[in-house]
């Protein structure tokens, strides 16, 4: 054992406050926008928080947009020029450092990940490791198939059919007569399966991590692992949300990355300056 | 150069809420729509508003300032009482007039469009199959917005609202 993995050198794992509390803030956000378009169709006017809907401020709602504005010059229906300015700021965000929309932003990954924390309650050590490792990996593809799907339904509909069926937008509207009955099964199915697997919805589902994770391949800031300093410990694969295998490479190019940092040295690696974000050689003694 | 987690979350905040100064800064940030829908860009009818993006957000008196048509005529064709004609929003209509089960009509904004582009001769080009309602038709035939040709189309997609649901 080299003389850095000694105990003395070793550090305790830490919360991810600052990440915490950026999901946090985005989750209420998105709350209260929701709570106030309900009351000012009510008649309720609220003041200070912005008038908007929640496909106004859904960055995917721009990337669906992306066809009719191109070829007719208009947006989809319920879509605004804000969808495309977050869509722009996510793109940005995620050539940076890869998908922190899903990380640190979405306030479904954030509802997925505290169902999760009652899930890891019940279900021990087995939890998110209950689907066997072949068919996970098959399934991983599924979301792919689920963005290309979208994206021709929307440009073929000049409508945005994937709110009938998108759990994020169920949750978000369960008191809203926008509740549809498909989108409600899923955020159940969606639910139940967070007790058992970390964020279900995002692993394989959802069409917007899917195009986020293409940014893992080729993305500035790149989760980097110091192979010199690395003691095979595992605790990176551990506490990775999305079983990715962090010990197994030296760059992490997975498309499933979320750029939570849950396996660098900042929080579960027990090896300091091992396993980072930062770009190619950056930072490195 | 690396990110710790205090740095990637003022770098998240930095960048959605820099885009969203930016843009407002710019007059690009728009969460709502401004009840005027886009111009047509090219061909015979460029700079004409377009029937196409009409939103389900605009009200009867919205489409009567951009395209002309009275919000009463539009009422008119759509059953809507004449006193709310006005201010009836067209995303109305889908919670308005529900089909049966066993029928997959709809009638909603696409439905509007088709109408105005009808009744103003704008180009529209619907993606979908799109029903009207039997008074919506009978008002372009009255007015002399069809040919006989077109009508004869048109009472093939027209529905009579007395068999949808009202709640």
């Amino acid at each position: 054992m080299t003389e850095i993995s000694t105990k003395a050198t070793l550090k305790k794992t830490k919360k991810p406050r600052a990440r915490m509390l950026t999901q946090g803030f985005f989750l209420i956000l998105v709350l209260l926008i929701s709570i106030k378009k309900l009351m000012e169709e009510k008649g309720i006017l609220v003041p200070l928080l912005p008038e908007a809907s929640l496909h106004a401020i859904c960055p995917f709602g721009g990337v669906v947009s992306l066809y009719q504005f191109f070829s007719t010059g208009t947006f989809i229906q319920k879509i605004h020029e804000s969808s495309f300015v977050l869509m722009a700021a996510a793109f940005i965000l995620a050539i940076l450092a890869g998908p922190l929309i899903c990380g640190w932003v979405c306030p479904f990954g954030t509802f997925q990940e505290i169902i999760g924390k009652m899930g890891r309650k019940i279900s021990g050590k087995r939890y998110n490791h209950i689907i066997p490792e072949k068919t996970d990996r098959i399934l991983r593809y599924f979301r792919y198939g689920v963005l290309a799907l979208v994206l021709y339904n929307t440009a073929v509909a000049g409508k945005l059919l994937f709110q009938n069926v998108d759990p994020y937008y169920a949750l978000f509207n369960l008191w809203s007569d926008e509740l549809a009955l498909p989108a409600l099964a899923l955020l159940v199915a969606t639910v139940l399966l967070s007790l058992v697997v970390e964020r279900p919805w995002c692993k394989y589902a959802c069409p917007y991590g899917a195009l986020l994770g293409l940014t893992n391949y080729f993305r500035i800031f790149k989760i980097r692992r110091a192979q010199e300093t690395c003691i095979h410990c595992g605790a990176c694969d551990r506490a990775c949300p999305m079983n990715i295998k962090v010990s197994a490479t030296e760059t992490v190019k997975d498309h499933q990355c979320i750029s939570c940092l849950a396996c660098t040295s900042e929080f579960h690696c027990p090896v300091p300056e091992t396993v980072e974000l930062r770009t190619k050689g950056g930072g490195r003694r | 150069m690396k990110l710790k987690s205090v740095t990637t979350s003022i770098l998240v905040f930095a960048i959605i809420f820099g885009a969203v100064l930016i843009s407002s800064v710019f007059g690009y940030w728009k969460t709502t729509s401004t009840k005027e829908p886009a111009k047509i860009q090219t061909g015979e009818f460029s700079g004409e508003s377009n029937p196409g993006d009409i939103r389900g957000s605009f009200s009867f008196g919205d489409i009567e300032k951009s395209f002309g048509i009275d919000a009463k005529t539009l009422a008119k064709a759509f059953g809507v009482p004449e006193k709310e004609a006005e201010a009836f929003q067209v995303k109305s209509l889908e919670t308005l007039y529900t089909a049966p089960a066993d029928m997959e009509i709809e009638l909603g904004t696409s439905s509007v469009r088709y109408f105005v582009s009808l009744y103003t001769g704008l180009p529209y080009e619907p993606s979908e199959t799109i029903y009207l309602p039997e008074t919506a038709v009978q008002i372009l035939i009255d007015e002399n917005k069809v040919s006989e040709e077109q009508a004869k189309a048109l009472w093939k997609i027209a529905v009579d609202l007395n068999g949808l649901k009202q709640p």
